[in-house]
């Protein structure tokens, strides 16, 4: 939503040369970069600096999963490949290429580490943003259109909390397939029931609000104000629960894998590699602390994040 | 005959409360408003005064139909518009707008001040480009007294004043024939109330905009109207020329609020001698039987209690809705 | 000399993410026994946390310097327990909102009680029966019917007579009012005004008024200070106050004030809006709003002076003298 937004502030600052009552230029030229600095983006962002944990998270997830996606290229093992000469689980070494070592088949355990964060990421990503595309949309026509819609609306929602998670995910792999893809989706199918219930809470003490009013006697339409009022005003509660939702979704997926309904080896997630390492954990404790490792910085810094954003996205907080 | 811009024609609003217990949902029906009448003519002020709880944003909110009306009719630039359908509502709203009362609530936090400015071109205007949009809404602006420096900044960044000052930047942008400002500077400072109300008198008089103007403070509306009502309960007590209203109020109710004015001067406050009611105004949904506003009022006899006063003229343009006050006509 | 309640040369300062701000600035104020000060200013004047302040109850990131005296107790430095036996016994206040002043969850005989019981340890029979009577005195109709009521229950106008029984419950020497008729209709606040002034009269207490509005200040007030930017900028007698103006900014409000008696087309509004207490302009702090300013304004902050007995204004100019 924020592009088009941009594109008419250009459009602004290219015709304010043209209005006679911006006849001293120089003047109106600070006053254009003061105002450049207040759109409500950038300034979140620049809250967001300066709020060190949080940045510090931000490039942190950003480095983890840049490594991650790249990271694979530069290793002389793949994540799949078993050392026949290293069978057994050996130390780290910087001569035979293993710099974290391998697993108890010989593979590599960085790669496979960094093989399970694409798919960590990916799950997380994928499925939060499918409960976020249902939660948003149910919720705030929920919420706003209020009577008979936010009844069956909500009934479904409640429904569907009653039915055991795992079942349903269960249910929803058997009909689909174990596809990999579909599993995100099932997860994603899961987690948009809070997000709908926050977003229509959140909606209706929105829609009570004055400038809801002032939209409708300013002759919005509906969709205007659903687009254009409630959902830009959620968007900070969506956000954070975004962050929140997105290591809960990890997790999810490393409890999925080890019932043996998530990734299957040799693909691997850091969930399954936890699992993996658990079971050794008494002959070799790296094969679990290292991807904990993994898995923990990730899901602190999507929390410190979280955090981070509801400050910065609220313009009232100031 | 003069055109009015708004008839307003027994107008009733009902509302419902919860009235059960755990296992019973039980609901008692209020009348926010009761077959209240009235009209606005093109450019004039109307100012409307009455208690909190009396039902004057109700009226505000069934004007516009942000609350529905369960019976009377609303006529708006001669045409029908309570029984017109809800497609047809937009159209009719694009010469009548309305101002809140708290200017920081009224706008939405998300959007800078060009685009609340904008909203109703947007809806009402697709026809203009970006730019004449922008030259419009600067337009607005200066016309308010904002500087068009600010255009792109974020409601949280103004004070109150100029809050609503954006506010009725927006009103004004489509050049509606009619405001309704609800309450419009309650909110405010009194350095910046004096403002406001200076903005809305010029705006009237350069646009010829008719106001409808809510408040509780007697003195406000006296210094903006041309014709005031006052309301209790959802009634009308009485409905006057300014003039008249403040030197020759009819209605006990309406002598009782003028004298529960204080005025800013020590010598003249501490000297007069101050008619007070008794109690607190009752809840509109348990009103009194006959005349609402009998148990407040000390002319209250028995008929009061009886029946309902039908409104009488007294005079040509003022009505009064009182037992004890000689109708002009039956004479 | 000694009077009642003296606050000198007080300031309140908080820390915010954006630095620290003034929030009052050297404030020097005092009140007796009987007496009404009603201190005038706008939102975010200070007016509101000078009495806060003396009240105990500064939020945690405010801090404060100067003596605030209550009959020869000074109340800044004061050790917790001690003060909680002044407050609400010799120093009560009303809240401008009821409903929110009051616990909703507790009735409203019970949260008088409460106070009665904290001061006084009075039992529950004999603290109804003082209940009783200050219900009678701030004129609630059926005292023992009430006294069984939620907050939620009550009306507006009654929720304010048991704010004002709660303060006057223990006879205390002095009472902050703090916008104590801004929730209310007129009818009801002529009715609370009234009933303020007949405490004054008959309790002899000394009622500290915070208000913005001008026509209760007249009414009630013998003395006024008007407070603008966290500073005092004109003090004295009510009449002076209105008559003998000696502050453009007190001239300003009294011009915008409207009234029912007046009648003008345009009315002199004060130009500009009040300043942010963390960027104040230099020198004198109305001097972007002020009609009459000179270089001098702009540089030099006025101290507050003493033009004629028991009148004092912060202005380097005698109004009307150009």
């Amino acid at each position: 939503m924020a592009r088009p937004k941009d594109e008419v502030r250009l459009k602004m600052d290219y015709t304010k040369s043209f209005f006679p009552f911006n006849t001293k230029n120089s003047k109106s030229l600070d006053a254009l970069k003061d105002i450049e600095e207040r759109s409500l983006w950038t300034s979140a962002m620049q809250r967001l600096i300066q709020n060190k944990a949080a940045y510090i998270s931000a490039l942190l997830i950003l480095f983890l999963a840049f490594v991650c996606f790249v990271g694979p290229y530069f290793l002389s093992w793949s994540y799949d490949e078993i050392d026949w000469d290293l069978i057994e689980a050996t130390p780290p070494s910087i001569n035979n290429g293993h710099f974290l070592g391998t697993d108890s088949l010989g593979r590599d355990l960085l790669a496979r580490i960094l093989q399970g964060g694409q798919v960590s990421f990916q799950v997380g990503l994928l499925a939060t943003m499918v409960a976020v595309l249902i939660g948003v949309t149910v919720g705030s026509l929920a919420g706003f259109l209020g009577g008979w819609v936010d009844q069956v609306l909500m009934r479904i929602v409640d429904i569907l909390y009653v039915i055991p998670l795992m079942f349903f995910i269960i249910i929803l792999m058997v009909i689909f397939g174990r596809n990999f893809y579909l599993m995100f989706i099932a997860i994603g199918f899961v987690e948009w029931l809070t997000m709908s219930r926050i977003v229509r809470g959140q909606t209706m003490t929105l829609r009570h609000k004055e400038f809801i009013d002032s939209a409708r006697v300013s002759g919005s339409s509906n969709t205007r104000i659903i687009f254009k009022h409630i959902i830009p005003n959620i968007l900070g509660v969506v956000v954070v629960y975004v962050t929140l939702t997105i290591p809960q979704v990890i997790l999810l997926e490393s409890f999925l894998s080890f019932l043996g309904l998530g990734v299957q080896p040799p693909m691997t997630s850091w969930g399954a590699l936890i699992s993996e390492g658990a079971r050794e954990m008494e002959i070799t404790p790296r094969t679990l602390i290292i991807p904990a490792l993994f898995l923990s910085t990730a899901l602190f810094c999507f929390n410190f994040l979280g955090d981070g954003l509801r400050d910065a996205l609220d313009p009232r907080d100031r | 005959m003069r055109e009015n811009l708004l008839d307003v024609e027994n107008l009733t609003i009902k509302y419902k409360v919860k009235n059960g217990n755990l296992f019973f949902n039980r609901y008692r029906e209020f009348k926010a408003i009761d077959q209240v009448s009235f009209n606005i003519g093109p450019s004039e002020t109307l100012g409307l005064v009455g208690e909190s709880g009396c039902g004057k944003s109700s009226l505000a909110r069934a004007i516009v139909k942000l609350v529905g009306l369960d019976s009377g009719k609303v006529t708006w630039l001669g045409k029908d518009w309570t029984s017109s359908h809800a497609s047809t509502d937009r159209k009719f709203r694009e010469n009548l707008q309305l101002v809140f009362q708290d200017p920081l609530a009224s706008l939405n936090p998300r959007m800078t001040v060009s685009e609340i400015i904008s909203e109703p071109l947007e809806n009402y205007r697709k026809d203009l480009s970006v730019l004449e949009k922008i030259e419009l809404v600067k337009k607005s602006m200066e016309t308010v007294g904002l500087s068009t420096s600010m255009i792109n900044r974020y409601p949280h960044e103004f004070s109150g004043g100029q809050c609503q000052r954006i506010g009725i930047a927006r009103a004004i942008i489509l050049k509606p024939k009619l405001i309704i400002c609800d309450e419009p500077v309650s909110a405010l400072d009194v350095s910046i109330q004096a403002q406001v109300i200076n903005l809305l008198k010029d705006l009237q008089k350069r646009f010829s905009i008719a106001l409808l103007f809510i408040s509780h403070d007697l003195s406000v509306v006296k210094h903006i109207s041309d014709r005031v009502m006052v309301l209790y309960l959802g009634r009308i007590m009485e409905i006057a020329n300014v003039n008249d209203l403040f030197s020759n109020p009819s209605h006990p109710y309406s002598q009782a609020l003028l004298s529960a004015i204080p005025i800013p001067d020590p010598i003249r406050e501490k000297e007069r001698k101050r008619d007070n009611l008794v109690g607190d105004a009752p809840s509109p949904i348990f009103p009194p039987s006959g005349c609402v506003f009998r148990t407040r009022c000390k002319k209250s006899t028995n008929i009061c209690s009886i029946k309902e006063p039908r409104e009488k003229i007294v005079k040509l343009g003022h009505r009064v809705a009182c037992h004890h006050v000689s109708d002009e006509e039956s004479k | 000399m000694n009077r009642l309640l003296e606050i000198k040369d007080l300031s309140v300062v908080f820390d915010t993410p954006d630095g620290s701000v003034k929030a009052v600035n050297n404030i020097s104020l005092d009140v007796d026994r009987g007496e009404c000060l009603a201190i005038v200013g706008e939102s975010g004047s200070g007016k509101s946390q000078t009495f806060l302040t003396a009240m105990g109850l500064l939020a945690d990131n405010g801090r404060s310097a100067g003596i605030i005296n209550l009959n020869g107790s000074d109340l800044l430095n004061m050790q917790r327990n001690d003060l909680n036996k002044l407050r609400g016994n010799r120093i009560a206040m009303i809240f401008q909102d009821p409903m929110t002043a009051l616990t909703p969850h507790m009735k409203v005989g019970e949260q008088i009680r409460e106070v009665l019981d904290h001061h006084q340890g009075l039992g529950k029979k004999a603290a109804c029966e003082i209940i009783r009577e200050m219900f009678n005195k701030v004129n609630i109709p059926e005292p023992d019917r009430r006294m069984e009521m939620y907050p939620h229950e009550l009306s507006g106008g009654l929720r304010q007579r048991v704010m004002i029984a709660m303060a006057l419950i223990c006879k205390p020497d002095v009472i902050i009012a703090d916008e104590p008729t801004t929730a209310l209709d007129v009818t009801v606040q002529a009715q609370i005004m009234d009933l303020l002034n007949e405490i004054k009269t008959e309790i002899g207490a000394a009622i500290i008024l915070i208000t913005h509005d001008l026509g209760v200040v007249a009414g009630i007030a013998d003395r006024v200070a008007v407070m603008y930017a966290g500073s005092i900028v004109e003090s004295g007698e009510v009449f002076d106050i209105f008559y003998n103006t000696k502050h453009p900014y007190t001239l300003g409000l009294l011009n915008c004030s409207l009234s029912l008696e007046k009648k003008i087309d345009f009315l002199e509004a004060i130009d500009g809006h009040p300043p942010n207490p963390n960027n104040l302009p230099n020198g004198c702090p109305f001097n972007p709003r002020c009609k009459n300013v000179r270089d001098i304004c702009r540089e030099e902050k006025p101290e507050i002076k003493i033009k004629k007995q028991n009148h004092s204004s912060a202005c380097h100019f005698e109004l009307g003298v150009k």
